[in-house]
């Protein structure tokens, strides 16, 4: 029979928590960022539209990135 | 760039570049700007009725740092979903050029479909203009049909002017055929 208050209780603090979403995000991002660099490189007819959206993209989102990076380091 | 790729003919001139009319796009970009303001609706709205919070004992005060942590990844997820439906929008068009159509269709980041026919094969062209509001900003679906063995139907929906699209391929198609008539061994391929 097995001795169920053998097994231990796993819990996730709100620190951990907030690491994997990071990651999470941080992945998806990385992905995203690589997928779409490549289609304004290789399928765009406008060389100044590739560059401004890909320096707009680049200039609202990276922020927000550090922003979360930020607060995971003092919370 | 795309031109590089498409590799137009010597002395082929593009007439036209066309992409979906700026309503569509507009009313795209409005959703996702919608799903921009829902975090900072929901926290005006706690700001407002403090009551809600303080039922479940919770304060806002106690989680700043969990919120602006929310708020700043749910950003960075709209943006992304934003610059997706932006890059369809823009890698999606018509080339029309005086020898041949290209259309190319990005229907996601990996689907893209690029048919290209030339304009003596264009068999039909036609267009159709549905609702109140393509109605109101001259926007419609450009339906064309060649004589191909693969897929002979070309259909293209939210393109602005498909009026004055498809006189600028009809008359494209009459002036190619005219030069083909004058000089068969003009180049077909």
């Amino acid at each position: 029979m097995q001795d169920l208050t053998a097994l231990t209780e796993t819990t996730f603090s709100l620190h951990s928590t907030l690491l994997l979403a990071m990651y999470l995000t941080a992945g998806t991002y990385v992905i995203f960022s690589a997928v779409l660099y490549y289609h304004w490189n290789t399928y765009s007819t406008d060389d100044r539209v590739s560059r401004i959206t890909l320096i707009t993209f680049f200039v609202s989102t990276f922020p927000l990135l550090l922003i979360m990076g930020l607060i995971l380091l003092f919370i | 760039m795309l031109f590089e790729k498409i590799q137009l003919e010597s002395d082929e001139k593009v007439l036209k570049l066309v992409r979906k009319h700026w309503f569509v796009i507009m009313a795209e970009l409005f959703g996702t700007f919608v799903m921009l303001l829902i975090p900072f609706f929901v926290l005006t709205g706690f700001l407002i009725f403090p009551d809600t919070l303080a039922a479940f004992d919770i304060s806002l005060s106690k989680y700043t740092a969990v919120i602006a942590f929310v708020m700043a990844g749910w950003l960075v997820l709209t943006l992304m979903a934003g610059f997706t439906i932006w890059t369809h929008y823009y890698l999606d068009l018509w080339i029309i050029t005086d020898r041949r159509i290209i259309l190319i269709d990005q229907i996601r980041f990996f689907n893209r479909n690029v048919s290209i026919f030339r304009l003596e094969r264009l068999q039909d062209i036609e267009f159709s203009i549905k609702g109140l509001i393509p109605t109101f900003f001259n926007f419609g679906t450009l339906n064309a049909q060649t004589a191909s063995h693969f897929e002979s139907n070309f259909r293209s929906a939210g393109l602005p002017d498909p009026r004055g699209l498809q006189a600028l391929i009809q008359k494209a198609t009459d002036d190619r055929l005219q030069t083909l008539h004058i000089n068969p061994s003009a180049p077909l391929h």
